[in-house]
């Protein structure tokens, strides 16, 4: 089971949140979703699953809109605010009315709490419970009803190590049972690890669709960083080329668009001296970074441009 | 689970949609699992037989006058000016009423012309011929009058009221008995004559007294009101009424035999407030200047017969309704079951809570309707154990306190208007509850949802004593809380007059007529608000 995605377009006021939105989610494999604060992940999944109406395009999950599911929770398992649950219910009741409304039957509540570890506090009520407890309850409450489909926004936000290691485990294993697994982040590090395929989008455009493996190459292209006491003339004399030498660091001069032996030819004849030249290979969260560039919505002080340093 | 597993249950079909009671059942578990909602639902019914109980024990019957009963026990008054002579047997009494005068006075300062018009369309005066079982106040009756602007009427036993042609005098009436059986007839001639109606008085003795009566109650209006209190004009009328020739086949025993129209025809007051000797004279409840002064004696010239009679035959209501009074503590439960339903739902919206609940479910419309039917049901649950349990506990505390038949009936939960009290008050409940829950869907906002319900519940009580009555009577009848008119249990009776002080619970005649205005407000509501889920983002 597949979720697909076509043309989506979603406004709210003047503000376009997603802008010709197309990918598809394919069983089996752990796509995450990636992209700065305010990119349009969030308003993305929750038209998915029916909560928000999209201006224009379809969002299909096995071919069908969410809200024609007769029993959505047995299709589609989604985990979208961890903290969207009344403080004063326990968590076993929580989960009791979510089964209920979908006839699921009553033993399967205490499956889960099992699975999410969550069996020795069930009946405590959810306003005592940790953020990491409450993801712990928010993704049992997704795998309920067994369903092929999963959606987690931000599942890592805020766990331990522990809790991060949990929730990586799961993922794996709910791809490798054959589900489409959908997961978001606005940390690229986050997803390294886990995500086999990578939705990468800004401002509510996509701005990759491409395995991990794909992007590194991509964005890491023909750069060559130079070592060098001589930044400045560095600069100017592969500037002269008209090509983009940015100063990386206090010794590094990066330029992109020239072959390493074109810029050991360029300063040699400038007499600019240099310790040493490498091909420069990036970082996913580099290329991340690179990428989403013009789409980081809260500039540079937000948690996408200080992840990226 | 390996991946050829999972891939087998897609291909299962996509299943029915979970049966409406599923939805229900969910929504329960989520109302019932949250520790302060049902603390609060607890507390309402505690409210509400709290304030009940405590309302029965510091209320006291106002003065009881004269507890004369009709045949059928209830509270009635029987004053008028009658002239009579035995029937024995089967008979038929005839007579044409010349002309009614309707006689009274109204002081400048209530209003004189306009308010003696208010006075000329209120009253029933009566004047006509009628049947009786002897001259004591209460004893069975049936009589054929006439009345300013309500035509004939063909009245027995107080309670009974049957309306005819709408003539007035000059015409002729016409009383005949078979058995128990009494029909009365109007007539513009005397020559072809119009039924007015047929009554059953059952237990008429073979020998009543017949003859023409004329009786004119004292009108009460609502003179003038000042902030918070209410004056009541008293308006004592005389009607003076010209019967001809009132004829009795057969004639019966002879009087002294002087051949006079007069002969045999004896002239008395019947009086309620005469045989009551014991009782020492106290304030009417509605005049409170004492009983009127006897009328001057029957008058006879050649075959006309002029009578000036004064008081009233009719049923008497007490001024407390005993059921509704203690049922007051429905206003204090709302407080609390209008907190939850509002919550129910705004709690969803804070939390981001509703996100989950249409993922879950996203047939909106469902939800929201299972949702209003769970606290609804809820609301009437709470109310109705509570009202059945408050009125059990004040109905000894009543009694104790002097609220004694014939005055204050004897009741018990299953007598209809009881009942209706009962269950109505539980619907009210059930029907406020949804409208919160509704306006709570539409608004999102806890805080200014309960303030909104609570105020446009309790804010018109308020303001009604401050307005003029009819502003303060349409105030009353357009907010929710005209719903608890369906608590009204003393019967109304449509020929007896009635003044409407609105904070007093007069809102509407009709019990179900306010319940109506509270559905609206529910129906109305809850259609904004299944538009508005369906239509918004969740």
């Amino acid at each position: 089971m597949t979720i697909e995605v076509r043309g989506l377009r979603k406004r709210y006021g003047s503000k376009v949140a997603v802008d010709d939105l197309s990918f598809t989610v394919e069983p089996g494999m752990v796509t995450g979703f990636v992209g700065p604060n305010g990119a349009g992940k969030s308003t993305t999944m929750r038209i998915v699953l029916g909560l928000d109406a999209a201006d224009a395009g379809t969002a299909l999950v096995g071919g069908r809109p969410y809200r024609t599911l007769a029993r959505p929770l047995r299709t589609v398992g989604a985990l979208l605010d961890a903290s969207a649950v009344h403080p004063g219910r326990s968590a076993r009741n929580h989960l009791l009315w979510l089964a209920q409304s979908n006839a699921i039957p009553r033993r399967r509540v205490d499956e889960v709490l099992d699975l999410a570890g969550l069996t020795t506090v069930a009946k405590r009520t959810v306003g005592g419970f940790s953020l990491g407890m409450r993801q712990r309850l928010g993704i049992a409450a997704a795998l309920l009803g067994d369903p092929a489909v999963i959606i987690f926004d931000e599942p890592l936000n805020g766990l331990d190590i522990e809790g991060i290691q949990w929730i990586r485990g799961l993922l794996r294993s709910l791809a490798d049972d054959g589900r489409a697994v959908l997961i978001s982040s606005h940390l690229m590090s986050e997803l390294e690890d886990s995500a086999d395929h990578l939705l990468v989008i800004g401002r509510g455009r996509l701005l990759a669709d491409t395995t991990v493996r794909e992007l590194v190459t991509t964005a890491s292209g023909d750069r060559v960083a130079v070592r060098t006491g001589m930044r400045t003339e560095a600069m100017t004399a592969l500037a002269d080329t008209g090509a983009l030498a940015t100063i990386t660091d206090g010794e590094t001069v990066t330029v992109a668009g020239l072959s390493i032996e074109r810029v050991v030819e360029l300063l040699t004849r400038r007499g600019v001296t240099f310790t040493g030249v490498s091909a420069h290979r990036a970082s996913l969260e580099e290329a991340y970074m690179e990428l989403t560039r013009d789409a980081v919505e809260f500039g540079t002080a937000g948690r996408g441009g200080r992840a990226a340093r | 689970m390996t991946a050829t597993a999972h891939r087998a249950a897609d291909t299962l079909p996509d299943v029915d949609r979970p049966s409406f009671a599923r939805l229900m059942l969910s929504e329960w578990t989520k109302l019932r699992t949250v520790r302060r909602w049902t603390v609060a639902l607890l507390a309402a019914p505690v409210l509400i037989i709290l304030v009940g109980v405590l309302t029965a024990s510091s209320s006291q019957p106002g003065a009881l006058d004269s507890p004369l009963v009709g045949p059928d026990g209830t509270w009635v008054q029987d004053r008028f000016h009658f002239v009579h002579r035995p029937l024995t047997g089967d008979g038929t009494v005839t007579t044409r009423i010349a002309s009614t005068t309707l006689e009274f006075s109204v002081p400048p300062e209530d209003g004189g012309d306009a308010r003696a018009r208010d006075v000329e369309r209120t009253v029933w005066s009566k004047a006509g011929l009628m049947i009786k079982d002897g001259l004591r106040p209460g004893a069975r009756y049936a009589a054929v009058m006439v009345t300013p602007g309500r035509g004939v009427r063909l009245q027995s036993n107080f309670t009974t009221d049957i309306a005819g042609p709408a003539a007035g005098a000059p015409t002729w009436l016409r009383l005949t008995r078979a058995g128990s059986t009494i029909s009365a007839f109007q007539s513009a001639d005397g020559l072809s004559w119009d039924p007015v109606g047929t009554v059953t008085v059952p237990g008429l003795p073979q020998t009543v007294e017949v003859g023409p009566f004329v009786t004119s109650p004292t009108a009460t209006l609502l003179a003038q009101r000042q902030f918070g209190s209410i004056r009541l004009g008293q308006y004592p009328t005389t009607t003076r009424a010209v019967f001809e020739r009132p004829t009795l086949e057969p004639a019966g025993a002879p009087g002294t035999g002087s051949g006079e129209p007069s002969d045999g025809w004896q002239d008395d007051e019947v009086d309620d407030s005469a045989v009551q000797a014991g009782t020492p004279p106290a304030p009417d409840r509605a005049g409170g200047k004492g009983p009127q002064a006897a009328p001057p004696p029957a008058v006879w010239a050649g075959d006309r017969l002029t009578l000036v009679g004064v008081g009233d035959i009719a049923p008497r209501t007490p001024g407390e309704d005993v059921i509704k009074q203690n049922l007051t503590g429905g206003y204090a439960g709302l407080m609390a079951i209008v907190a939850v339903a509002v919550l129910f739902v705004t709690a969803e919206y804070r939390r981001g809570m509703l996100r989950t609940t249409f993922a879950a479910s996203p047939g909106r419309r469902r939800v929201l309707a299972a949702k209003a039917l769970v606290v609804g049901a809820v609301a009437f649950v709470i109310g109705f154990t509570a009202s059945v349990a408050v009125l059990l506990i004040t109905q000894p505390i009543m009694r104790d306190n002097g609220f004694l038949p014939p005055v204050y009936p004897d009741w018990s939960l299953t007598d209809p208007t009881v009942s209706r009290a009962i269950v109505g008050t539980a619907a009210v409940l059930a029907a406020i509850a949804v409208f919160s829950l509704a306006l709570g869907t539409v608004l999102r906002r806890a805080a200014g949802t309960v303030a909104a319900v609570i105020v446009l519940i309790v804010l018109p009580q308020l303001l009604a004593s401050g307005l003029p009555p009819v502003a303060g009577q349409w105030l009353m009848r357009l907010t929710p809380a005209a719903g608890f008119t369906i608590q009204q249990t003393i019967p109304r009776y449509d020929h007896v007059p009635r003044i409407c002080v609105p904070e007093n619970g007069c809102v509407y005649d009709q019990p179900w007529a306010g319940f109506a205005v509270i559905c609206a407000y529910a129906l109305v509501t809850m259609a904004v608000a299944l538009w508005a889920v369906q239509r918004r983002d969740a």
